[in-house]
């Protein structure tokens, strides 16, 4: 019985992990904190379920075509809107503000298009047996993804140019120009990575649970939860973060009731913030 | 040394923006008497006047925290749904002695109470990490609310009340909220509290240094804000005498507001009114027509004023008409 919660709670947490990278990225890098990630997560995830269930694309697929799909829309999300808001004064305040008119815009389309139903995907994987606990093989699959690309996004960092040139404009966007990097460009790319991201991960919310559009709010509060515990834009804290969270949201349902289970993120992150809102690992701009 | 405070004529012929004055304030009077009178006027909307004075309500409420003290706070509705909830366990299920047009004031101080204990460590939090911990806040505060004992606060069931039902008698209770928290409103303006908040809002350092008790300040602020929402909570139970989980502690309320402090201009008296009004009128437009717009439509409020209008309409208006200035402030 805890074997298994811990692993459920382990394999869960790796999705979580992938899933707030996107928000530590965007507020590591340009300062700019996007509340509406837990509707833009719900709402990639629909658009696999679209894309599987209506247009009969392997699960898989749909999530690789996701990435650019997240990418350019990340792009043209930073040209069109947060591009004006950067230049200014108080960019982090007046950015809180601006995603929560989007997030209110995302959620309110996805309420339209698919109402409060639960939809779920047919699961693509068998469950294994390991040493008698059972292994949901789309959970380990997930879980491997996700922590997979959140390594790679570290390799990205420490040895590419981009990489590099991304954590220049974070530590400065001035010192950053004066190299010779436009942090224009540079900002404009990491928001794509971090919609890229944020699109795979929805495919692996998609496939690893029921969704509904209300679903948005309980996954942007896990997802600020990783990001402050794990730092702002550093994926191994994020990975790591996730998990803590994943173990221990499933080890409250051994003395909870299953419905409180959500409240636990909420109340990890009020706590993390209160007690430690430096989070456990380094942010992004201090390396 | 005391020196001799300036006192300004009420009408003074030189300056136009008196004349202004004297119009908003003939408008506000003559709005009050026509707020005041619907109940009696016959095939008026009730509700429809009830719920427009609620959403300036809210707004003014979220105005004192986040208009001026600075702290964005995207968990606002958690207050107004515990104010359904001190009514509605209070009346519905326990029973108390009180009558409700007293305990709809009385009750909401718990409220204002847990703000004080929540916003005791939530309040050294700054900018985003505060929004975000508050964000939290209310949706931890609604699951603990639904898995309450279900003889107790209701479960996802809700409270009905049927025998407090009283919407013209609760009619009154809102328009006494919103005349009170007005008065408030523009008594903060130019009172030394008031100056307080808005220099923790600019900058809490410099705002300490200089002698001001920022956290006594900041929770002051944020107790009295936290009260006007319970309180609009309160009597909007004692109004449609039911509350339920799923509509008091929902994002959209917090949305709403938000959208209708920054469209007004925060930090001021007139500009969550004419934000939430403009914005409620809107909705009720759109409400029956197309149910589903009117969520993405607020935040496309939002979005536009962040980008091309940052100081509301009122910051708008004083851009353009600069001897309005010193009115709107």
């Amino acid at each position: 019985m805890e074997a298994q919660v811990l692993l459920n709670g382990l394999l869960i947490g790796g999705v979580y992990g992938i899933a707030a990278l996107g928000l530590g990225l965007v507020w590591g890098v340009m300062s700019v904190v996007n509340v509406s990630h837990g509707d833009m997560l719900i709402f990639f995830a629909y658009m696999t379920w679209v894309m599987v269930s209506l247009q009969t694309l392997p699960p898989f697929l749909a999530l690789a075509l996701l990435i650019p799909v997240g990418f350019l829309l990340g792009m043209g999300l930073y040209r069109f809107l947060v591009r004006h808001l950067i230049r200014r004064s108080e960019v982090e305040l007046m950015s809180l503000v601006l995603f929560f008119g989007v997030s209110a815009i995302i959620y309110g389309i996805a309420a339209y298009l698919w109402g409060s139903d639960f939809r779920s995907l047919p699961i693509p994987l068998p469950t294994l047996q390991i040493m008698g606990v059972a292994v949901p093989g789309t959970r380990l699959a997930a879980f491997l993804i996700g922590g997979g690309l959140v390594l790679g996004l570290l390799w990205f960092f420490r040895k590419t140019y981009w990489g590099k040139a991304i954590r220049a404009v974070a530590q400065s966007r001035d010192a950053a120009r004066a190299l010779g990097i436009d942090p224009d460009q540079v900002s404009a790319v990491s928001f794509g990575i971090a919609l890229a991201y944020a699109g795979v991960a929805g495919a692996l919310i998609a496939m690893i649970s029921p969704l509904s559009p209300s679903l948005g709010v309980a996954y942007a509060g896990r997802s600020f939860a990783v990001v402050v515990l794990g730092g702002l834009g550093n994926p191994l804290g994020a990975l790591v973060a996730g998990i803590v969270l994943g173990l221990a949201e499933s080890m409250s349902t051994l003395w909870i009731t299953f419905a409180l289970s959500p409240a636990v993120a909420f109340v990890l992150l009020f706590l993390v913030l209160i007690v430690r809102p430096q989070g456990l690992f380094k942010p992004l701009r201090s390396r | 040394m005391k020196t001799v405070e300036e006192r300004p004529l009420l009408i003074d012929r030189r300056d136009p923006a008196r004349t202004v004055n004297l119009v908003l304030m003939g408008a506000g009077v003559v709005a009050a008497f026509v707020i005041a009178l619907q109940p009696l006027l016959p095939g008026a909307s009730l509700v429809f006047w009830f719920n427009l004075m609620k959403a300036i309500v809210l707004a003014l409420s979220l105005n004192l925290i986040t208009g001026y003290t600075g702290y964005i706070d995207f968990g606002h509705v958690v207050f107004y749904g515990l104010g359904t909830y001190v009514a509605g366990i209070a009346i519905g299920m326990l029973g108390i002695g009180i009558p409700v047009p007293l305990w709809v004031f009385i009750g909401p101080l718990l409220v204002a109470a847990i703000a004080v204990v929540v916003g005791l460590p939530a309040l050294r939090l700054r900018g985003a990490y505060f929004a975000i911990a508050m964000l939290s806040f209310n949706a931890a505060t609604r699951l603990i609310v639904l898995n309450l004992p279900r003889d107790f606060a209701g479960g996802a069931f809700g409270i009905p009340s049927p025998e407090i039902y009283d919407p013209h008698t609760a009619y009154y209770g809102m328009v006494g909220l919103l005349v009170v928290v007005i008065v408030f409103t523009v008594w903060l303006g130019n009172s030394r509290f008031g100056v307080g908040l808005k220099s923790i809002r600019d900058d809490e350092v410099a705002s300490s240094v200089m002698g001001v008790r920022t956290t006594r300040y900041k929770l002051a602020a944020f107790g009295v804000s936290a009260y006007v929402a319970a309180t609009a909570g309160s009597i909007d139970y004692w109004f449609v005498a039911f509350t339920s989980n799923e509509l008091v502690f929902a994002n959209v309320v917090t949305v709403e507001m938000v959208a209708g402090v920054f469209l007004g201009g925060a930090g001021t008296v007139i500009g969550p009114v004419l934000g939430a009004g403009t914005l409620y009128l809107v909705r009720d437009f759109l409400w029956v027509r197309f149910p589903y717009l009117y969520l993405p439509m607020f935040g496309v409020v939002l979005v536009i004023v962040v980008l091309w209008m940052p100081r509301g309409i009122v910051g708008f208006v004083e851009d353009r008409v600069p001897w309005l200035r010193a009115k709107l402030k």
